[in-house]
């Protein structure tokens, strides 16, 4: 059973936040009303961490960090689900079933990564956009929570497509829609526990580290940055 | 026998039941619309999804859990208050159980009502049923507030059934009603050792899941990895807080009928005086958990926590957090502590403010925490929509209904426990204080 | 490879059949009404077409994914070298465009200030009349052509249009041709592209070049790939941008003031007598007044208080610069943006030419260049000052044609241009939005959406020719020509006695492609990375194509997205430079701009985000989402400032303030932000539409003051003064929504 990750070298990042696009559009990501954006219920699967600035003016560094759902190997976020709407499947990702959820966000109280999501209020997209939803991904309703998949649809794809072709799903035919679309390629992502794949050989850096570390979720979204020592 | 002409030494307990006044036909008004309004917003809120409410990303919880946490700690007053005097025979208690068991009852209702209102798919809720994780708190939640409820309804029900017996007897209004619940009480030797046996066990049991209850709430947070959360001594600092809060609302409750019934020959100056006297216990314990708490983190200097922490202290929270301390510990301490001061009104003004003092101290634990996550994501102040704050109204009102509608029902005092206790107290005390006390003059032989 | 590609798309179309069914019926019903039987009935069959991106002047190639040929995402084309599957924001988001709601859906006559449809027929002789008319008396010199494309084909048919109807004044306000302008001047030609395997040391001025820039997806893969290998990247300009931020060096200059920087590196240059000997002698004329008049100006102290780069700080860079084998020195548009632009621009040249321009490199025998050459006769197209000036001024306009071009938005004197606009008789658009300019035009005929016509994107800047093919991935759904069409109708019909050689654009594009075909030069974008072996058995003849016929290369340009010629050998670039006298105390009598600041001002200086280019993102609702998502500031405009400054005027982090300028104040919320230059306030371009999409936020150059580059006429970002008025906290609470959001001081992610 592959055990999937990613790993994010921020040192090729350059920050250009296609992967947030990117993503909201893959995943059919609500666009909340102005009012709701700015009440803070504005919906990102992905998003930048607040930058972090390093040094005093002129000398400053900027650090932005994009963050998605970690998919923890011990997420906190299914041990305290009370429906089991949340769950680990076999091959590492989080999921999410959302006709399942209650929307009681115990879960997102208990993220220490604030990646989830909440639907605030019934979908809202604007028409431009509804029109060109992803039709792979289901629109979630009113009143559960959602958060980044690692683009769970494509593998479903990719499964199909390599059973049709009688053969193993190879790591290109699985790619999540951050990973595709980066241009400085700093997005890694495959079969962590694969000695042969981009990403387990992309993580054995000296530069790699996790967000939280201590905390023991075990996050399977590892950072590559010359900084981190 | 003809209930009217019937004139009992207890007869002022009886006269709620059967007399009212009009000012208690518009307050009952007053609070049925804001009532009303409420369960109009919820139904909006139920309509157009959670998003009525104030609460945001990552203020994820709000009002509604802070009432959950608030009300269910208003009923520890009941029950437990109520147990622990009847298991220590204090004599005082008599007049003061039964309003602690209903405040036990109507709070837990609407307590419990709170998680409900909070999810965002309240269509679902069978789902816990069906598919339920045991693992998760919430589900432990659930069940020890059914059980706590199922126990304390027992517990108010059963002290209740000889006083049913004599509204019973006494005829007119709900005669039926009353004849189906006193259960063919007729205070025969035989029912009132049953009946006290029955509450004997109920209030050994009642205390334990009392305590459950409202450690396993404190444990919805302390479980999770939220910095200001996750902390052991949120248990027992819950339940004493949940005790705390509860006295003081009991207090408020008393005062409030002993004024409107004419309660002051059974409320005397002795009850609020000790009751007043637990009050500045609990607030000094409060005090204590707080203090403990908090220099805690403080030493710990963990930037997740510290973060928490300032915000409190210094940041956005702090008129809040500096507004609780005043409420539940300076305010007590100057009315509690002081002879001049530890008058009924001086009561009643330092129980307001605990009440108060005690809801921000659930504000103050739910939204920092939830304002100031792990990671470099913008904090946040939650500011409550009309929905929430109408629906806290409206779940006030509800308490005030309730109690409204019980003392038109039952009386608001134990009749048969005033009762038993001028016919047999003076004997039962001075005999057990003949127990306790060393013998006079008699030397032990054996001594020698 | 083509195979397994190919079967790959059929596979994935076969299978997703089955499993598109049940979450994608909301989705898919609410297409337009022409499309609907097909979306009932419709086996959800998923293909894949290759087309290009306009919407910044990189040109990506892009892969549409269709079900049931409508088209609902966008990627980057893997085959293509320009992105390698790659794609910005702007492109994931281009699809949503098509069916945008405010789209035009025909031809629209301006009677009375209200727009009102009417058929092409009657558009077109409409239009043909009013220029005829004109034409007819020889007053072509009263017509003006703005056109904003980032196509050099179709900037090349507007030549065309131009040179057969002799209408001299077009402009063409190109990315790619702002910049050639400058060269023209000053070095007869734009070098081809940045040599990235000679190029060890990249000053750049001013511009996004991760961002928004010639070639953005490509610099930044390239940027990185040789950052391993040695090569350094240092940024020269007063914003700390967020790809800037990787680069190795940053110097904040001070708004305006990257020519002065840039000569002050030309003095460190000529003082250590460390500039390129052999080239400067051979082809910089002037060379020794420039000399003379570098060492007597630009010492480094005088830089410093020009620049407000510290000394120290230019002779580091100086010596880095001097000390790389071959540096470059770049700038784009984004550095003509200020009032020196052009001058600041031919510094840079002249630091280039320094070093021999020994960074920069030319394709040897440019197809490409050779292909629009000969189809344009050196017809010099006019700069958007002149057209300023002929607006401002009292010789009349008779008739504007405006293409794609928003200039009333993207400038600084907002209500002067509609005034100045609203005498002319008869404007033309052919914006498919009734965007804040062809709000005053009299006719529009939109031009069709981008993934409903033909167009080849080429371009040299990656060191070989490429040609991105932009071709419709679905019919066009409204009543819409393409632009290109309406010129060729034009041309044949106000001069019928020229000969055009194609009927539609689209024969034009093929007559194109066919030019590269027949050149057998290259190959098709599906032959990525041609190995070594391959590259030499080219050199010596072989070849290697897969295709036999122009079909076969037709139909494979299109299945592959485009073509490329990787075999195109390099030459070095050795113009002749000649400034005459631009560096000369004359000419160089800058307005000393905000060396000192008067008291209690600030310095507003607007920069760009990479989600918007010249004023369009407001169409696309994620990207307006997006674009202060960062900040957490949604649908409102920020401002970024240093937190020492904000701590002298006592400003509080997230407060609201009023910036006011002369022209009259508006809101923003204040972002802390230590990278800020102390005395700057940083705003974003893009928010703060008034006609057409989202309309929330300012935009701030609506309150600038009217200040622009006398040789370009591009507006300038970042001179205007203001002063700050704090908002009630009333106010503010009510301006945020009921939320305030505190910031975050620097939090680390590591703990």
């Amino acid at each position: 059973m592959p055990r999937y990750g990613m790993v994010i070298d921020l040192n090729k990042c350059n920050q250009c936040e296609a992967c947030i696009t990117a993503c909201k559009l893959e995943n059919n990501v609500q666009i909340v009303s102005k009012e709701n954006a700015e009440m803070g219920r504005a919906m990102f699967w992905m998003k930048m961490l607040d930058t972090n600035y390093e040094g005093s003016y002129p000398d400053v560094r900027a650090e932005n960090v994009p963050a998605l759902c970690m998919q923890c190997d011990e997420p906190s976020c299914i041990k305290v689900c009370p429906v089991r709407a949340t769950f680990k499947r076999d091959d590492g990702i989080v999921a999410q079933i959302y006709p399942q959820c209650i929307g009681c966000r115990y879960c997102m109280a208990n993220c220490p990564y604030t990646a989830k999501v909440f639907n605030w209020f019934k979908d809202e997209q604007p028409v431009e956009n509804e029109k060109c939803n992803n039709i792979d991904v289901s629109v979630r309703p009113k009143g559960v929570v959602e958060k980044c998949t690692f683009c769970i649809h494509r593998l479903q794809i990719a499964k199909e497509k390599a059973k049709a072709e009688k053969r193993e799903i190879r790591e290109e035919d699985y790619q999540p829609a951050c990973a595709e679309v980066c241009a400085s390629k700093a997005i890694y992502f495959g079969d962590l526990d694969d000695p042969h794949s981009k990403v387990s050989k992309a993580m054995h850096d000296y530069r790699k580290f996790t967000l939280q570390e201590d905390l023991g979720t075990k996050p399977k979204v590892y950072y590559l940055s010359a900084k981190s020592e | 026998m003809n209930g009217h002409q019937f004139v009992d030494e207890d007869e002022v307990l009886f006269k709620p039941i059967y007399e009212t006044s009009k000012s208690f036909y518009a307050l009952a008004a007053v609070l049925i619309a804001v009532f009303l309004f409420g369960v109009v917003m919820y139904i909006r809120q139920f309509m157009f999804g959670l998003g009525e409410t104030g609460m945001n990303e990552p203020v994820t919880w709000g009002f509604y859990i802070i009432s959950f946490v608030f009300f269910i700690g208003i009923s520890h007053a009941g029950t437990l208050i109520s147990a622990i005097l009847r298991l220590s025979k204090a004599e005082w208690r008599r007049p003061i159980t039964r309003m602690a068991e209903v405040i036990t009852g109507i709070v837990l209702l609407i307590g419990g009502i709170h998680p409900i209102i909070d999810l965002g798919r309240p269509d679902r809720i069978l789902h816990i049923f069906e598919r339920g994780r045991l693992q998760s708190p919430l589900l432990w939640d659930m069940t020890s507030i059914t059980a706590y409820f199922t126990a304390s309804t027992i517990y108010l029900y059963l002290p209740l059934i000889p006083d049913i017996a004599l509204l019973r007897d006494r005829g007119g209004k709900f005669h039926k009603l009353y004849e189906i619940l006193s259960w063919g009480y007729q205070g025969t030797e035989r029912q009132k050792h049953v009946l006290e046996k029955a509450i004997n066990i109920l209030m050994v049991m009642v205390i334990p899941i009392a305590i459950s209850v409202h450690t396993v709430i404190s444990w919805i947070f302390s479980m999770t990895l939220q910095p200001g959360w996750h902390s052991t001594i949120f248990g027992p600092y819950f339940v004493v807080g949940a005790i705390f809060s509860g006295i003081a609302a009991l207090i408020i409750v008393m005062i409030i009928f002993r004024k409107v019934f004419h309660f002051e020959d059974y409320l005397k100056n002795i009850h609020f005086n000790y009751l007043g006297t637990l009050l500045l216990v609990m607030s000094l314990l409060w005090f204590y958990f707080t203090f403990a708490e908090y220099l805690t983190t403080f030493y710990g200097h963990e930037p997740p926590e510290m973060r928490v922490f300032l915000y409190k202290f210094i940041g956005g929270y702090a008129p809040f957090f500096w507004a609780m301390v005043a409420c539940n510990f300076i305010i007590p301490v100057i009315f509690l502590s002081n002879k001049k001061l530890k008058t009924i009104p001086g009561i009643l003004i330092s129980s307001i403010a605990v009440v108060i003092g005690m809801w921000l101290e659930r504000l103050i634990i739910v939204v920092p925490s939830l304002a100031n996550p792990r990671l470099p994501y913008p904090t946040g102040i939650y500011v409550p929509s009309l929905t929430e704050i109408s629906l806290l109204a409206a779940a006030t009102s509800a308490f005030i209904l309730g109690f409204m509608g019980f003392s038109k029902l039952f009386p608001l005092i134990s009749i048969w426990e005033i009762k038993e206790g001028r016919e047999e107290s003076v004997k039962m005390v001075s005999e057990r204080l003949n127990e306790y006390l060393p013998s006079k003059g008699h030397i032990r032989k054996e001594m020698i | 490879m083509q195979i397994n590609r190919r079967d790959f798309m059929k596979l994935l179309g076969g299978s997703l059949a089955g499993l598109a069914v049940g979450s994608a019926a909301g989705a898919i019903m609410k297409i337009p009404k022409s499309m609907e039987p097909v979306l009932y009935s419709g086996p959800r069959k998923e293909t894949w077409k290759m087309t290009a991106c306009t919407m910044c002047p990189g040109g990506c190639s892009l892969k549409i994914r269709l079900i049931d040929n409508l088209p609902i995402q966008a990627f980057g084309n893997p085959l293509s070298p320009v992105n390698e599957g790659g794609i910005c924001s702007m492109g994931i988001a281009s699809v949503a465009r098509l069916y945008h709601p405010e789209r035009l859906t025909g031809p629209m006559k301006n009677i009375n200030g209200k727009f009102v449809s009417i058929s092409y027929d009657e558009a077109y002789k409409i239009l043909k009349d009013n220029l005829s008319k004109i034409i007819n008396t020889n007053k072509q010199d009263d017509i003006f052509i703005v056109a904003q494309t980032e196509s050099r084909l179709r900037s090349e048919m507007f030549k065309k249009f131009s040179e057969v109807t002799g209408i001299k004044n077009l402009v063409i306000d190109n990315f790619k041709a702002n910049t050639s302008k400058i060269y023209k001047k000053a070095a007869g030609e734009k070098p081809d592209f940045i040599d990235f395997d000679k190029c060890d040391y990249l000053l750049n001025f001013g511009s996004q070049i991760m961002e928004v820039s010639e070639n953005p997806l490509y610099f930044t893969r390239k940027i990185i790939e040789h950052r391993s290998k040695g090569f350094k990247l240092a940024a020269v300009q007063p914003k700390l941008t967020p790809s800037i931020s990787k680069a190795d060096d940053w110097i904040p200059v001070l708004p305006a003031a990257y020519g002065d920087f840039a000569l002050g590196i030309a003095y460190v240059l000529l003082r250590d007598e460390q500039y390129d000997k052999a080239f400067v002698e051979k082809y910089f004329t002037g060379f020794n007044d420039f000399k003379q008049f570098i060492l007597d100006n630009y010492y480094p102290d005088k830089v410093q208080e020009l620049t407000g780069v510290s000394s120290d700080k230019v002779l580091e860079v100086g010596r880095a610069f001097e000390k790389a084998s071959a540096p470059a020195a770049y700038f784009d548009e984004s550095l003509l943006y200020n009032s020196n632009g052009t001058l600041n621009a031919m510094a840079v040249i002249a630091l280039n030419a320094l070093k021999g321009f020994q960074g920069y490199g030319n394709i040897k025998e440019n197809l490409i260049q050779s292909i629009l050459e000969k189809e344009n006769k050196d017809n010099e197209e006019i700069s958007f000052a002149d057209f300023r000036e002929r607006l401002a001024g009292s010789k009349p306009i008779e008739a504007l044609i405006i293409s794609d071009s928003n200039f009333v938005f993207n400038n600084t004197n907002k209500e002067d241009l509609k005034k100045q606009l609203s005498k002319i008789p008869f404007i033309v658009s052919f914006s498919s939005f009734v965007d804040e300019t062809t709000a005053n035009a009299h006719l529009i005929i939109p031009d069709h959406d981008d993934f409903e016509k033909f167009d080849l994107l080429v371009d040299e800047s990656m060191g070989m020719p490429t040609a991105t093919l932009l071709q419709p991935v679905v019919d066009h759904y409204y009543n819409t020509v393409d632009t290109g069409d309406v010129l060729i109708s034009l041309m044949k019909d106000l001069k019928s006695s020229t000969k055009i050689p194609y009927e539609t654009y689209n024969d034009y594009i093929k007559q194109i492609a066919n030019k590269i075909y027949s050149t057998h030069q290259g190959i098709l974008m599906d032959q990525n990375k041609p190995t070594v072996i391959e590259k030499g058995l080219r050199k010596i003849g072989w070849q290697t194509e897969s295709y036999s016929s122009f079909d076969d290369f037709w139909d494979g340009i299109q299945d592959a997205g485009g073509w490329w010629n990787p075999f195109a050998d390099k030459i070095s670039y050795n113009p002749k430079v000649n400034f005459d006298s631009t560096f000369s105390k004359e000419n160089l009598k800058q307005k000393k701009l905000f060396a000192s600041l008067p008291n209690k001002k600030l310095r507003l200086n607007i920069f760009k985000k990479n989600l918007d280019y010249k004023g369009s993102m407001s169409i696309f609702p994620v990207l307006v989402e997006q674009f202060g998502s960062r900040w957490q500031t949604f649908y409102k405009l920020w401002a970024e400032i240093n937190p020492d400054t904000a701590g002298k005027y006592s400003l509080r982090e997230r407060s609201i303030v009023f910036l006011r300028t002369d022209k009259g104040k508006f809101p923003v919320v204040l972002v802390y932000n230590p990278s800020v230059m102390p005395g700057n306030i940083d705003i974003p371009f893009g928010l703060g539409h008034t006609n057409f999409g989202d309309n929330c936020g300012a935009n701030p150059l609506d309150y600038s003051d009217d200040v622009f580059d006398k040789a370009s006429g591009m507006p300038s970002f970042s001179e205007t003064l203001i002063d700050l008025d704090s908002a009630s906290s009333l106010t503010a609470q009510v301006m945020t929504g009921g939320m305030k959001v505190t910031g975050t001081q620097n939090r680390s992610i590591y703990a």
